[in-house]
């Protein structure tokens, strides 16, 4: 079953006048039906009604995801199938722009174990425990020579 | 499709009866029978006649008549709520069941429309009954096969039709002379016409062809069957019982 009204390119609802004035750039198959059809109010009802069910049939098969099955033909109802469309996601909002501290990434990667602040740190903790201990083994000399 | 008519903006709405009913599977699958019965425009005084049987049949009167108001707009949304619940929710039993029951309310008018053909189909899609098997269970209800349906869109099917000549085996009933028509058979009593056409039987059938295609169509429309999707369809097919043994009675002469 073809869509009239789609290949005369109008509205369903389209006035007779309209259908008169689109007839002229239809092609000569499609004129002869929607002239025998269409421009007769009884026939046109029956063909409305008709319409409307299988564009309601499309619609729930789309929905349904029964587009790909034996009684739905594309060939046939090729006016009324309608073709899922595929439309590129939307960009997400750009995040606010904030300074890169660079620690905080080479510690999240693991990558400051060498390189990093609390490295550093560690190694001024080594180095006071070595001093502390180096005076302490010194006081101790002195004191022992002291004693003699 | 969505209708405009500023009426709907009043109609209830499917999905809210839907949401707080308790009987989802009765709902549902008069939702399905009412679009069926009133996809070519009308509801046929015979297909009403059921319809309100099947109403008083299940508990919640109340919600079934909103029902069948809400689905005659035949809005997609509401629809694709009873679709979407009898596939998911019916084995593969019920399924077929369903089909049988709505090939029943199809012909329920004595013929078959082109939106009730493309109805069909739509239902032996949804619930996964493929084209052999949808063939045959058609045969079985109306002992007919299942006929391709008719181009309303096409200048040939129309001259055909007006010509006095069916256009496909499918020829469109939803017209306001096959109206008078039932009207008239209902009130008269079924013709032997109407009988021969709810046997799926041509003019000249012998008393042994009646027989056995009684037997038959009997088989397949027995309402046992149909227990397990609820009171609705069993009181479907009890109506559809009554109806074919009418047709017997009035082909084998009162011998039923």
């Amino acid at each position: 079953m073809k869509d009239l009204y789609k290949r005369l390119k109008v509205e369903g609802g389209a006035t007779e006048e309209q259908i008169r004035q689109s007839l002229g750039a239809a092609p000569p198959n499609v004129r002869g039906s929607a002239e025998l059809i269409l421009l007769d109010a009884r026939r046109r009802s029956v063909y409305d009604r008709n319409r409307d069910l299988l564009l309601t049939i499309a619609q729930l098969r789309f929905d349904l995801g029964l587009n790909y099955t034996p009684f739905w033909s594309r060939r046939q109802f090729k006016d009324f199938w309608i073709v899922p469309t595929f439309t590129t996601p939307a960009a997400p909002p750009e995040a606010p722009k904030r300074r890169v501290d660079k620690m905080m990434i080479a510690q999240a990667f693991h990558t400051a174990r060498h390189h990093g602040r609390h490295h550093a740190a560690r190694w001024g903790i080594w180095w006071a425990v070595a001093l502390i201990a180096v005076g302490a083994g010194a006081a101790i000399v002195i004191l022992w020579h002291a004693s003699f | 499709m969505t209708s405009t008519d500023p009426a709907n903006a009043t109609a209830p709405s499917f999905a809210a009866i839907f949401e707080t009913t308790q009987h989802h599977q009765s709902v549902c699958t008069l939702a399905v029978l009412t679009w069926v019965a009133s996809c070519d425009g009308r509801i046929a005084p015979r297909e009403q006649a059921l319809l309100d049987k099947i109403a008083e049949s299940v508990d919640d009167v109340e919600d079934l008549a909103a029902v069948e108001a809400a689905v005659r707009l035949h809005r997609v949304d509401d629809l694709a709520i009873a679709c979407r619940y009898l596939k998911a929710n019916l084995d593969r039993g019920g399924k077929r069941l369903l089909v049988q029951l709505a090939i029943t309310m199809a012909i329920a008018d004595g013929s078959l429309s082109v939106g009730e053909n493309h109805l069909l189909q739509f239902m032996a899609d949804l619930l996964g009954v493929r084209p052999r098997a949808f063939a045959k269970l058609f045969q079985q209800i109306t002992h007919r096969p299942f006929p391709q349906a008719g181009d309303p869109s096409s200048a040939e099917w129309w001259h055909q039709r007006e010509a006095g000549h069916a256009a496909a085996p499918a020829a469109d009933s939803a017209i306001a002379e096959d109206t008078a028509e039932e009207e008239k058979e209902t009130d008269a009593g079924m013709t032997r016409r109407v009988a021969l056409n709810v046997m799926g039987l041509e003019e000249g059938a012998t008393l042994e062809k009646v027989h056995s295609a009684y037997r038959r169509l009997a088989k397949a429309r027995h309402p046992d069957r149909f227990a397990p999707l609820g009171p609705a369809a069993v009181t479907t097919a009890t109506e559809s019982f009554k109806r074919l043994h009418e047709a017997y009675a009035v082909l084998s002469g009162g011998a039923a």
